[in-house]
C-alpha cells in the first residue's frame, strides 16, 4: 500500500520508553500518548487500528 | 492459526453488562476458565486499565483486552464476550459491543496473534457480521471460518 518494507513490533509503554533501538513511528490509541511524551519517534494516535485508510494516510503524512 | 487461540467456552454471548469494567473482567475470566492464564491475568488487565483508561478500544465498537506477556500467561489465548447492549468504556470508540481477550507468552506472539487477529477484524463485514450474529455457533464460524 505504502510501499515500504518495517520491522513491527508490539512492546509495552515501558519498553517503548527505554527502547535501545528506538522505532521510527510509534503507533498508539490516543489513551496512552501522555504516557509517550519524550520519546524520540514519531508517535501517532490511531483511533481504529484495523482502518487500512486511517493507517496509511497517518503514515504516509509522518513519512513523508 | 487463529481458531487455536480460542479453548472451549471461551466465546460467550448475553445480553448486557453493568458497566465496561465488568465485562471487560467477565471476558479475561474466559481465558482463565479456557486454561490460557492464571487468575492473576485478571488483575494484570485491569490494573492497566485503571492506570491507562481504555486504551485496548481499538475500534469503534471494539474492545480488546491484554496485559503485557508475563508468567501470568500459560498458552496464547483469546476469548469474546459479545453484547446485545454495549457498554460505555470512556473511548471515543464507544459505545463496545465486541469484547475481545487476548493473551501472549511473549512479545513475538503477541504481534503473531495480532497480525492474524487484525486481518480477520479488517475484513469486509466481518465486525457486522460479529455484532448481528443470531447464534454463537454463527459466531464461532465468522471467526473460524477464515483459518487464520
Amino acid at each position: 500500500m505504502l510501499g515500504i518494507e518495517a520491522e513491527v513490533r508490539a512492546v509495552s509503554i515501558d519498553e517503548a520508553r527505554g527502547a535501545d533501538e528506538m522505532a521510527q513511528v510509534v503507533l498508539a490509541t490516543p489513551e496512552i500518548l501522555d504516557q509517550l511524551a519524550g520519546i524520540p519517534a514519531e508517535v501517532i494516535a490511531i483511533n481504529n487500528i484495523f482502518d487500512l485508510g486511517e493507517l496509511g494516510e497517518k503514515l504516509k503524512a509522518t513519512l513523508s | 492459526m487463529l481458531s487455536s487461540y480460542f479453548g472451549p467456552g471461551s466465546i460467550v454471548t448475553q445480553g448486557t453488562s453493568p458497566s465496561f469494567v465488568a465485562a471487560v473482567t467477565q471476558s479475561v475470566s474466559l481465558l482463565v476458565t479456557s486454561g490460557k492464564t492464571k487468575l492473576s491475568y485478571v488483575d494484570d488487565v485491569l490494573e492497566s486499565l485503571k492506570t491507562l483508561g481504555p486504551y485496548f478500544v481499538i475500534a469503534p465498537g471494539l474492545a480488546l483486552a491484554h496485559a503485557k506477556p508475563s508468567d501470568s500467561v500459560l498458552a496464547p489465548g483469546m476469548a469474546l464476550l459479545r453484547l446485545d447492549e454495549p457498554v460505555i468504556s470512556g473511548s471515543a470508540n464507544d459505545p463496545v459491543s465486541l469484547i475481545f481477550s487476548m493473551c501472549s507468552p511473549n512479545a513475538s506472539e503477541h504481534v503473531e496473534m495480532l497480525g492474524d487477529f487484525g486481518q480477520l477484524m479488517s475484513t469486509d463485514q466481518v465486525m457486522n457480521n460479529l455484532l448481528n450474529a443470531s447464534a454463537l455457533s454463527v459466531i464461532e464460524d465468522i471467526l473460524f471460518r477464515y483459518a487464520l
